[in-house]
Formats: C-alpha cells, structure tokens, sequence
C-alpha cells in the first residue's frame, strides 16, 4: 500500500550559511547543514540557543538572506516566488516600522505591499487590528506604542494578508501575560483555520502549550525533532508521600520501577510507562503504608530541551 | 507599479519626518529675502562691458542684476540640493537595513528593483518639489528686482536638476553598501574629486603640460560635475558677474555628447546600486 506524502509547508535541504571568509574576514558558519520539513497545518516550535542559526534561517526563506548551499522550499515553491510571498506573513525579531504611522496608515501601507485592494484593505485591518487588541489606538502613531504594543502592530501585519503559513520570531519577547495569551489564542485561531504557524522562541512553555512539532536546533544543524508528545515520552519520574513504610512496600516498589530514591517521607521512582502507576498504587497499600500524595512528574520542554543542547542530541 | 508608488511615498514621508523641510523653507526664506532688497546691483562692481555699459542703458543694467541673481540663486539650489540629496540617499538604504525596516518589506511580494527604484523615486520627488519652490522664487525675484521675466532661469535650473539627480543616484548606490555616513562620505569624496577637473585644466594650460590635461579629462569623467557645469553656463548663458567665467576662463562649452556621458552615468550609477541591492544579504 502506497502511503501519500504530506503537504508540506517548509522543506530545506541542507542549507548552510556562511558569513565573512573574505577580505581577510573570519568565516563564521551561521548554519551548517540544515534540514527540515513542516507540514502544512502544524504549529511549528523552532528552538535553539542563542546563535543557533534560528533568525538566520528563518530570514533564508523569506529572502532576506541568500544561503551559501542548499536549498528550500515554501507551500511548495523555492524560495522566492512572489506568488508565495504573498501567502506568507512575518514578524522579526528585531524590527523598527516606520514609527511616525499610526497604526491604521502602517498596516495600510503593508496591505498595498501585500498587493491587497482597497476594498481588501478596508475590511481587514479593523480585522486584524481586534485580534489584536489595538481597535481604540488605531489612529495613534507608532512611536506613541509601547514595546508590546509595536509587537502587536507587527503581529496584526503578519495575519493582515490572511496567511498560509506564518513565520513569527519572538513574538512575544515584549508582551505582558495577557499579551502571551492573545498571541497563543491567535496562533491557535490560525492553526483551526488549518494554516502553517512557525515560531521561534525562548519561551519553552509556550511552545509546548501551542506547538505540534518542534525542531532544536544547535550550531546550525537539528539535533532533535519530532512531535512534543512523542519527545517528551521519556522516562518520567514519580514522586510519592509515603507514610509507615514498610520493607514489604520498598521491596514491591523496587521490583516494578528497578530503583527508589527515599528522602524521608518521600519516595521517588522512575518509570517507563505511565501505566505502571495504579500497581505503584496497589504495592504500597498492600505493604501496609499510607499513600498521601502521587505526582507523575513529566518531563517539561525545558528539561528536554536543556538536556538535548547540553548533550548534542540524535547527533 | 502600485508598489513602486508606495514605496516612493513611504520615502517621501520619510524625509518630512526628518525635518528635511526646514532646509528647504530656510533656502525659500533667503530668496524671498532677496526679493526685500531694493538696491539694484552695482553695475561699477564687474569690469565686463555689458555691465560698464549698465551706467547708461537701465536695461543692461537690470540684465546684470537679473544674470547675478540667476547665477547666485542657481549656485545655491544646486548646493543645498546636493546636500539634501547626499544627506536623504545615504541612510536610504544602510540605516534601514540596521534598524530592521527592511526585513519586513523585502518578504513582501516584491522585488528589490522595485523597493529600490521606489526609493530613488521618492528622494527625487522631494527634491523635485524643493527645486520647483526655490526656482519659482527665484523667477520671482528676478523679476521683482529688474521688472522682468528671464526664461533662461528656468533653463539653468533645469540644468542645475542634473546636480541633485547624480548625487542622489551615486550616494544611493552606496548605501547599499556602506553606512549612512561612509556612503555620504564617499559622495563628498566622489564631488571632492570632480572639482580637480577644472583646477587641473587651468594649471595645464598656465604650465603647457598634456599630461596635466589627459588627467582633468580623465577626472571629468569620473565624476562629471565639471560636463554639469558647463550646461548650467549654457542654460543661464554667461554675463559680467558669472561666477563660473571667473572662477574658470578655460571652461568649455556644453556638448550633447557630454549630456549624453552624464545621463549614462546616471543610469549606470543607478544599475550598480540595483544589482548590489538584489546581491547583499539583510
């Protein structure tokens, strides 16, 4: 039986990047060899250290920056086709907009970029601008926004063209917890609405909430990817308050985990399977102790991820 | 095409929110102080015939003072042109690349021949505009002052046009390369140079020496502010108060081919800057 490729909305092949190496300049390998894919409707985690080769990838395809090899594809086309530029919203990391627009006459300004009518125009922007909360500053100029509020002005230009795929880099870097939850409940609104979502970010935990994939990145290159779910199905550990125990109770835990860390009250096992956990249950109530509390405690993105960069990963 | 247009209007707001227009009232201010001044020039000043013969004819006279007020309102339109255009073009392009601008309009479904035409476009729509004030009120001060209209003004700004249109071009082209104050550096260099071209003529002919003239010649096509020159001479027409017959009696005359060599060099300025511009990572 023949199985169908996924439709994919980014694929790279081993792109690399070098920066410098001549006139006496250093070369500096900003990335190595990457390669990736994203599926279309996935939200899309994209990590790595500071100076893993992130920005720089992301500003590959969309253009900003040539690579030195590779190459890659977008919603099924190179790098470059205007038509998929049109299909294509962005927020950097680092951004500047012309700050003496207000907010109305900015994203009017990106809709006529975007190719976007008149009429187009007229309907979206108040659009956007509700999703992202700035409907009563609409007439204020940028530079009168705070930080978070430029952010989401940036945020509201990169849906204004109702993308296919969206590439936001830090998007939250700026908000306020109320702002990291809009910009969650966008990105979720997106993904309903079966677009791509890649986002790159320091936040683990906000990833974790909204990604469905993630990719680590390290020195330019993947260490690890898959889905969250399936990354962070690692050995989890059981923490458990445990009263009157007994040699019965620490001999019965020992048999179905391998090993005990005991610190008084507490009792720590590791597990494989989450399913062990009601014969955890029954060996302690038939060693005649007194279970208070059990904690299955995951491992977290940021355990995964700090563990994966320390450690190199797949590699 | 509509992106061009928004881009050149996105630069032409760009320059009135540096303030750019101060520039230009301030020059627009000064002219309309000439038009106060109720003293013709002094015709006993200027050793040229026409301006003896000032003494008896009230028209000479009027002609002369009409001839310096175009010569001096020119020399200074093409001065703070040059100026505004080395200052506008040199961050065009560098400053917005460091600060980020950039990387949200390049993704945008658009090339970069049209983000940079756009820009070009822009700057010289503003100094257009500045241009078109400054001359509209040197005609009238001219006109105030003798009491007639001098048509030849018109052509000598038109001529004078060619200053901004280089500087904007040459200094826009490196932008796209260097920083907001190299790549207006590099321009100044690029003016310091071009006025060796006649300061070198002149010393060849006092000393006789060929070679001094092959390198006036060749510094002449470097940087063809001399060949402008001597168009503005040929639009303004030269009088007994025209600072280029003083500052250089060897001056040649104005050719189509020289405009012809100016225009090239325009557009050839203009390519390199695009294909730098497509070439350079953000």
């Amino acid at each position: 039986m023949q199985q169908t490729q996924p439709e994919l909305a980014i694929s790279t092949e081993h792109l690399r990047k070098v920066y410098g190496g001549s006139m006496g300049r250093a070369p500096f390998v900003a990335v190595q060899d990457l390669t990736f894919s994203v599926e279309r409707g996935q939200v899309f985690g994209f990590l790595g250290p500071n100076g893993a080769g992130k920005t720089t990838t992301i500003n590959i395809l969309l253009g900003n920056v040539y690579p030195t090899q590779g190459s890659a594809q977008l919603l099924g086309q190179p790098i470059g086709n205007r038509d998929v530029r049109a299909k294509i919203g962005f927020l950097p990391e680092k951004f500047q907009f012309h700050d003496f627009l207000t907010a109305d006459e900015f994203l009017d300004l990106h809709g006529r970029l975007y190719g976007m009518s008149a009429a187009q125009r007229r309907t979206r922007i108040p659009e956007v601008l509700e999703m992202v909360g700035l409907t009563a500053r609409r007439h204020s100029k940028l530079r009168e926004f705070s930080k978070g509020m430029q952010q989401r002005a940036g945020l509201a230009q990169a849906i204004l063209n109702d993308p296919d795929l969206v590439i936001l880099d830090e998007p939250t870097s700026a908000l306020d917890p109320m702002g990291r939850r809009d910009v969650r409940e966008i990105v979720s609104a997106l993904k309903a609405q079966g677009k791509t979502v890649l986002l790159n970010s320091h936040l683990l935990s906000e990833i974790e909430m909204t990604c469905d994939q993630v990719a680590i990145l390290k020195a330019g290159q993947v260490i690890k990817q898959g889905k969250i779910d399936d990354l962070l199905s690692a050995p989890t550990t059981v923490q458990m308050r445990i009263l009157n125990q007994t040699p019965a109770t620490g001999r019965a835990l020992e048999k179905l985990t391998g090993k005990l860390e005991v610190s008084g009250e507490w009792v720590s096992v590791t597990i494989k399977d989450e399913a062990i956990i009601p014969e955890l249950v029954a060996a302690i109530v038939e060693g005649q102790s007194k279970l208070m509390s059990l904690v299955p405690m995951r491992e977290t993105l940021e355990d995964l991820f700090i563990r994966v960069v320390e450690t190199g990963g797949d590699q | 095409m509509i992106s061009l247009w928004t881009i050149a209007s996105l630069t032409l707001k760009e320059a009135f929110r540096r303030k750019t227009y101060i520039a230009t009232l301030l020059v627009a201010v000064i002219f309309i102080c000439w038009s106060l001044l109720r003293m013709p020039f002094h015709p006993g000043m200027s050793s040229s015939p026409d301006a003896m013969s000032a003494d008896q004819n009230p028209q000479a006279m009027a002609d002369g003072v009409g001839k310096f007020f175009a010569w001096l309102g020119c020399g200074m339109i093409k001065f703070f042109s040059s100026v505004m255009a080395i200052t506008l073009a040199a961050g065009a392009i560098s400053t917005e690349i460091d600060k980020g601008v950039l990387s949200v309009i390049v993704p945008k479904p658009l090339s970069r021949v049209t983000i940079y035409l756009g820009k070009w476009l822009g700057l010289l729509i503003y100094l257009a505009a500045s241009i078109a004030l400054w001359a509209a009120l040197l005609v009238f001060v001219v006109w105030h002052l003798t009491g007639s209209f001098h048509p030849r003004i018109l052509v000598g700004v038109l001529a004078t046009c060619l200053f901004p249109l280089l500087f904007t071009t040459l200094t826009l082209c490196f932008s796209t390369f260097a920083s907001n104050a190299l790549a207006a550096g590099l321009s100044l260099i690029a003016a310091g140079i071009s006025l060796a071209d006649d300061l070198l003529l002149s010393l060849s002919t006092m000393l006789q020496n060929d070679t001094l003239k092959t390198i006036s010649s060749l510094v002449g096509y470097i940087v063809p502010i001399g060949k402008m020159n001597h168009w503005i001479t040929r639009g303004l027409g030269t009088s007994g108060f025209d600072p280029t017959t003083l500052r250089n009696p060897l001056a040649s005359a104005a050719t189509s081919a020289d405009l012809v060599y100016i225009c090239v060099y325009i557009v050839a300025a203009l390519g390199v800057g695009i294909w730098v511009f497509q070439k350079r990572d953000l």
